[in-house]
């Protein structure tokens, strides 16, 4: 706590002096304790920087003392101990309790309370604690707010065009107001922006078929880049090339053989009207070159999975793809933001314990495992309707609200039936140059039409040392495939 | 061997890539030869029929394709936009074998008369004497300046080194929701058999040299059929047309498809393909649909294949290969040759008359036999590529196991 301290004083001395990158390299690159890949205890009891999370914080943040919202006046009655396990059993006596100042029951989404009663789905409970996003990224939302330029909606969306951006999060969310109109935009833009990393590694990612009844069925590992060209803060330039573009993606499937190379290419463009199609480019097995796609395979289903493409993030397209979003308000609910430090475990590769953060024992064989734990994060809860062609006529975000973390999401068919879960779990990790973000580690993608899941594991690292422009490029995608 | 080189150019958005193939491989490490041993490939009625006896298969010291020889390629890719294009250049050897016969020069004027069938006059000393026995009409030449290999052997079949110049363009077309590309490569004196066609040997009368642009125009589209069909996802669909177009093309230079399949190749040679690759149940029963057709000369196949994907490790495929040809390849026994005929029955083997044909004597000198068969093989006509593997229909059953 001591080390935490001095490390938030000298923050608070940069923001003073008005340097960003000042304090950027003293808050962790020089920390000696915290050698790369570790992954911090965040009960250190710290106050939130008032300047990035408000003052006193919006959000429940836990820094030793009553949370804001006990302080405030919430759910005084019985309280439900932290480790209580959510679930059927036990449902209906906790749903009154007392919970961090809100009742248990009602940071329990709709969606979740149908899973823990219909589908064992179980709730490990922990107390909340503030998670601190990088302070350079904090900072650049503050410099770069004044310049943000929320222009005219374009191309049938509700959505402004947003120019003169240049790192951090689009529009400071302290500032986001309920009775926006453009709010839910606004917060999806946010999402948008290099949320964990100007590059981000998935490293490990596999994904695991798993069927509700019979459970594992197939293990597909892939490899995954985005490198973002524009809001870099990594230390380098923060935009690089000609500023057309705002990332590169290489998503490509490496085993087993008969799918290695299945995956994408994808430059998708820094053109804020969506207008401009992604370049996305696949390769073929059979006539073993790489093809030009569609540009609209950002609503395609990954590989045999029953994610799509736009489901990375739980939301990935810029806003003025869709029709619609809205916000629908903000709420608490029980979200996994503390997922354990190790998701894949090479040293059981090919079985169940590969992978500790999900319970592939148990029916339905695709939820967290017990150990993971959920905590109360106060969420936006936006709405957004895809254009036509997408296979969803609706999708549901539950975000953090300080920054774009999504933690669970809901999809609907065209019909409008409930379709699809996301659950994701979230860990603060550090980059390789020591870059802190809140990221996913684990996501649960359940389309309850099939009773099945693909849900990914990967050990997530942002800004891996040495990785460069030409490091995630369509010879990256072809020289994997082969 | 090959050393492959790439430069990027990322302030130019393009990159150079060249290889380069010193020449310094085993022969056995050549890739694309064709099936001359008679196998499951190689079309009626050869099949059985081993080239590789009574040819030098293959030529690799050719001065006009010398395995040894240094090939390389250089090829700069860039982007207009989001239109991706390439520039090539490639030094290699002709993807397809042509057989190099021996020169003999015809004993008459003006082939294809049948009486001017090449032979060699005391039909003793081989080096291409039965020319004559499979009714080889006209002279023939060697090609370049190396000569068949001597021997009791009708020729060789080498690679010539060719050069090919292309261009290629691929752009995506979002009111299509497709992506389009085009292709065209220009192959200066692209060689080619040529002769005889209604021969036992067609186009063992040498080879001739053409100026060849080959063009490829392509759309590929995904097409979303999970609600209507049940897909998984988009399924990848492509159409493609390729041209061939002998520049310079004449009737009477008689270019044949390929040595020994007598149909003769016209100005334009255009196939028209498509697939479609479709994944269902999450990408556990994976059909496919292949289908190409000759525009030119008809004929065509269509491949309808399945696989099932069991966990990790198993794959069972089902693949139907089917050839279509409009029946333009014909035995041909009715007719006369060197002083025989057939008994006009149409019927192969009954011959009748004086000279030599149907056998082989001692000293190599040939002699009528009788029940021989007036001709070896089919006359392909008007018959086109997709005759080359009539009658070759199949199913394929294939159980994978991966580790």
């Amino acid at each position: 706590m001591y080390m935490k301290l001095i490390t938030t004083s000298v923050v608070s001395l940069g923001l003073l002096l008005g340097g960003s990158q000042a304090f950027a390299k003293a808050d962790w690159a020089d920390d000696a304790s915290k050698p790369k890949g570790y992954v911090a205890k965040t009960a250190d009891g710290t106050k939130p920087n008032a300047l990035f999370y408000g003052d006193p914080p919006a959000a429940g943040r836990w820094d030793g003392g009553p949370s804001p919202i006990e302080a405030e006046g919430g759910c005084t009655g019985d309280a439900m101990e932290a480790g209580t396990v959510i679930q059927n059993s036990n449902l209906d006596a906790v749903t009154s309790l007392c919970f961090e100042g809100k009742t248990v029951g009602s940071m329990i989404t709709e969606n979740v309370e149908w899973m823990i009663r219909n589908k064992a789905l179980m709730i490990n409970t922990r107390h909340s604690e503030f998670i601190e996003m990088d302070p350079k990224y904090m900072q650049a939302t503050i410099d770069g707010a004044a310049n943000v330029v929320y222009g005219a909606p374009a191309n049938g969306s509700n959505c402004g065009v947003v120019s003169n951006w240049t790192a951090g999060m689009f529009f400071d969310p302290q500032k986001v107001s309920m009775d926006d109109p453009d709010a839910g935009c606004k917060l999806i833009w946010n999402l948008r922006s290099p949320t964990y990393g100007a590059t981000m590694d998935l490293r490990h990612i596999s994904w695991v078929f798993l069927d509700a009844t019979s459970g594992m069925e197939r293990i597909q590992r892939w490899w995954a880049r985005r490198y973002y060209m524009e809001g870099r803060l990594d230390g380098g330039p923060v935009s690089e090339g000609k500023g057309d573009i705002l990332q590169k993606t290489v998503l490509v499937a490496i085993y087993p053989q008969d799918i290695k190379g299945i995956g994408i290419f994808s430059v998708r463009y820094n053109d804020p009207t969506s207008q401009k199609p992604d370049d996305v480019y696949a390769y073929l097995k059979s006539v073993r070159r790489a093809r030009r796609l569609s540009g609209n395979a950002w609503m395609d289903p990954i590989g045999g999975t029953v994610q799509l493409y736009d489901d990375w993030d739980i939301w990935d397209a810029v806003p003025t793809k869709y029709k619609e979003v809205k916000l629908t308000g903000k709420r608490w609910i029980w979200a996994i933001a503390h997922a354990p430090l190790v998701t894949v475990d090479l040293a059981f590769k090919n079985t169940i314990k590969e992978f500790p953060a999900v319970d592939m024992d148990t029916p339905p064989h695709f939820f967290p495992n017990e150990q993971v734990q959920w905590e109360p994060r106060e969420v936006y809860v936006i709405e957004g309707t895809p254009p036509d062609e997408h296979p969803y006529s609706k999708k549901i975000v539950y975000m953090e609200m300080d920054y774009p973390r999504p933690y669970l999401g809901e999809a609907y068919d065209k019909n409008g039936k409930f379709w699809k879960t996301f659950i994701f779990q979230n860990r603060i990790d550090y980059g390789d140059d020591g870059y802190q973000a809140l990221m996913p580690v684990v996501g649960h993608i359940i389309d309850w039409k099939a009773e099945f899941s693909t849900t990914w594991s990967s050990n997530m690292k942002a800004n891996p040392d040495s990785v460069q422009e030409e490091d995630v490029t369509l010879k990256t995608l072809i020289q994997l495939a082969r | 061997m090959l050393f492959n080189f790439r430069l990027d150019f990322y302030e130019l958005g393009g990159s150079l890539n060249w290889y380069i193939r010193p020449g310094w491989d085993r022969k056995e490490d050549m890739g694309s030869n064709y099936n001359i041993e008679g196998g499951r490939w190689i079309p009626h009625p050869y099949r059985g029929v081993d080239f590789t006896q009574f040819t030098d298969s293959y030529q690799t010291d050719h001065s006009s394709g010398d395995w040894s020889d240094m090939t390389y390629g250089i090829r700069w890719n860039g982007e207009w936009g989001s239109i991706g294009y390439s520039f090539a250049y490639m030094k290699t050897f002709n993807p397809a074998p042509v057989v190099n016969p021996h020169a003999l020069g015809a004993t008459g004027a003006n082939r294809p008369d049948v009486a001017n069938a090449v032979a060699d006059s005391g039909l003793t000393g081989a080096n291409g004497g039965y020319y004559a026995y499979y009714g080889l009409m006209g002279a023939t030449e060697t090609y370049g300046s190396t000569e068949a290999t001597k021997g009791n052997l009708l020729g060789d079949w080498m690679y010539p080194e060719i050069d090919i110049f292309g261009f290629t363009m691929t752009g995506f077309n979002q009111p299509m929701d497709a992506t389009l590309s085009a292709e065209i490569a220009f192959i200066p004196n692209k060689p080619y058999n040529y002769g005889s066609i209604y021969s036992d040997l067609p186009g063992w009368n040498g080879v001739i040299e053409k100026d060849t642009i080959n063009m490829m125009f392509r759309i590929d589209k995904e097409f979303k059929w999970m609600e209507s069909l049940g897909t998984h996802r988009p399924s990848l669909s492509s159409v493609q047309l390729f041209d061939t177009w002998i520049l310079s093309h004449d009737d009477k230079d008689e270019i044949v498809e390929f040595a020994s399949f007598g149909s003769q190749k016209k100005e334009h040679t255009a196939y028209l393909t498509i697939f479609t690759l479709m994944n269902f149940h999450r990408d556990t029963i994976n059909p496919s649909f292949v289908a190409g057709t000759d525009l030119t000369k008809g004929g065509g196949f269509a491949i309808p294949a399945v696989e099932f994907v069991w966990g990790d490790d198993w794959r069972l495929k089902v693949e139907a290969d089917l050839w279509f040809n409009d029946g333009d390849t014909k035995k041909t026994c009715k007719g006369s040759f060197n002083g025989y005929t057939t008994d006009g029955s149409n019927s192969c083997g009954a011959l009748n008359g004086s000279g030599y044909i149907g056998g082989q004597g001692t000293n190599g000198t040939a002699t009528p036999v009788a029940g021989g068969d007036f001709a070896l093989g089919k006359r392909e006509n008007s018959a086109g590529f997709m005759d080359y593997f009539g009658g070759d229909n199949q199913l394929v059953f294939k159980l994978t196991r991966q580790f």
